[in-house]
């Protein structure tokens, strides 16, 4: 197994929930989905075939669907358990926190859509002949999203979690 | 003399078709049981755990507080909110740490003992033990060369 597989291995709540996100997107957008693998132990850890979109706005809903689900759960998830082992710094409190913390973890580190979501993106605005302005946001959404996939060698995807799980603590002064 | 045996050719366009003919559409809005189930679970262990959140929400809160008095040098202030941290039985290592600098900053004379007992069996780091080392009252280092 490679390190990204393992990571995947011991992070499946979050690929799990970015599939969920997928297909979500694609039932609220109308988009029929033919096959989903929620997870999987193989260098793709899961994926959702679904119709050709046609508009624009739908193909940039689907593939930042997990951007949105993953890191909302991903803040509310780790908000009680960051009090008590962050922002107290206690040990020895309910496991449940624990899990907690391991889970909403484990779904910001996977809330990054891959770059295969943002070129389906950029492929479409090429097909649909959209205007110059959206071309140009898709590149910059194709650039992003292939910069946070190869961050993820120095551990991004586990520093933007973690950024993630500080954000209601600080709007709330816990810390 | 070797024999091939290729598949024959198809396009993208039918191997999409043969695709869809293997795969029906799945019903909107429909996710396996086990998925329904895990979510049930953490729907009752995220409602369990802020169950538990009342009582560490208000430590966290006088916490923070504790620290901006504390950086803002109202010691009196910062030690009535640690003491109520602290009475409430949140005893860790941050906790106890910064309680332990308002006694030394705040209140070097009257509370140096209960400085020490705070940080009694505590390790640092090298910045930490420097933080601490910074404001420790000369009173220490002169006991520290009385028993060498």
């Amino acid at each position: 197994m490679i390190p990204g597989q393992l990571i995947s291995f011991f992070t499946f709540p979050g690929v799990i929930v970015h599939e969920i996100a997928h297909k979500f997107f694609c039932d609220l957008c109308k988009v029929p989905v033919f096959e989903v693998s929620y997870f999987n132990t193989t260098k793709t850890p899961g994926y959702v075939v679904h119709a050709p979109v046609t508009r624009l706005k739908h193909s940039f809903l689907i593939a930042i669907g997990p951007l949105i689900i993953n890191s909302v759960l991903c803040m509310l998830l780790t908000f009680s358990a960051f009090i008590p082992l962050v922002a107290l710094d206690l040990e020895g409190v309910n496991f449940v926190f624990y899990i907690l913390m391991w889970l909403g973890i484990s779904l910001g580190m996977h809330a990054f859509p891959s770059p295969q979501d943002a070129e389906n993106f950029k492929d479409l605005t090429k097909a649909t002949k959209a205007n110059f302005l959206i071309k140009i946001f898709a590149w910059l959404f194709v650039f992003v999203t292939s910069l946070a996939h190869a961050l993820k060698a120095i551990w991004f995807d586990l520093l933007y979690a973690i950024g993630l799980s500080w954000v209601l603590p600080i709007a709330l002064g816990l810390v | 003399m070797t024999t091939e045996n290729n598949p024959p050719e198809i396009t993208a366009e039918e191997a999409w078709e043969q695709y869809l003919a293997q795969h029906p559409p799945i019903k909107a809005h429909s996710y396996p049981m086990w998925i329904k189930i895990v979510a049930v679970i953490i729907i009752i262990l995220s409602t369990y755990s802020l169950t538990l959140i009342p009582k560490y929400y208000g430590a966290a809160r006088t916490f923070a507080h504790a620290k901006k008095e504390y950086s803002a040098e109202n010691y009196a202030e910062a030690f009535n909110d640690m003491a109520s941290v602290l009475n409430a039985g949140f005893y860790s290592k941050d906790t106890r740490v910064l309680m332990a600098k308002i006694m030394l900053k705040g209140f070097p004379e009257e509370e140096y003992e209960n400085a020490l007992d705070l940080l009694e069996g505590l390790s640092f780091k090298d910045r930490e033990y420097k933080e601490i080392m910074d404001i420790m009252p000369a009173r220490y280092f002169e006991e520290q060369k009385e028993d060498k």
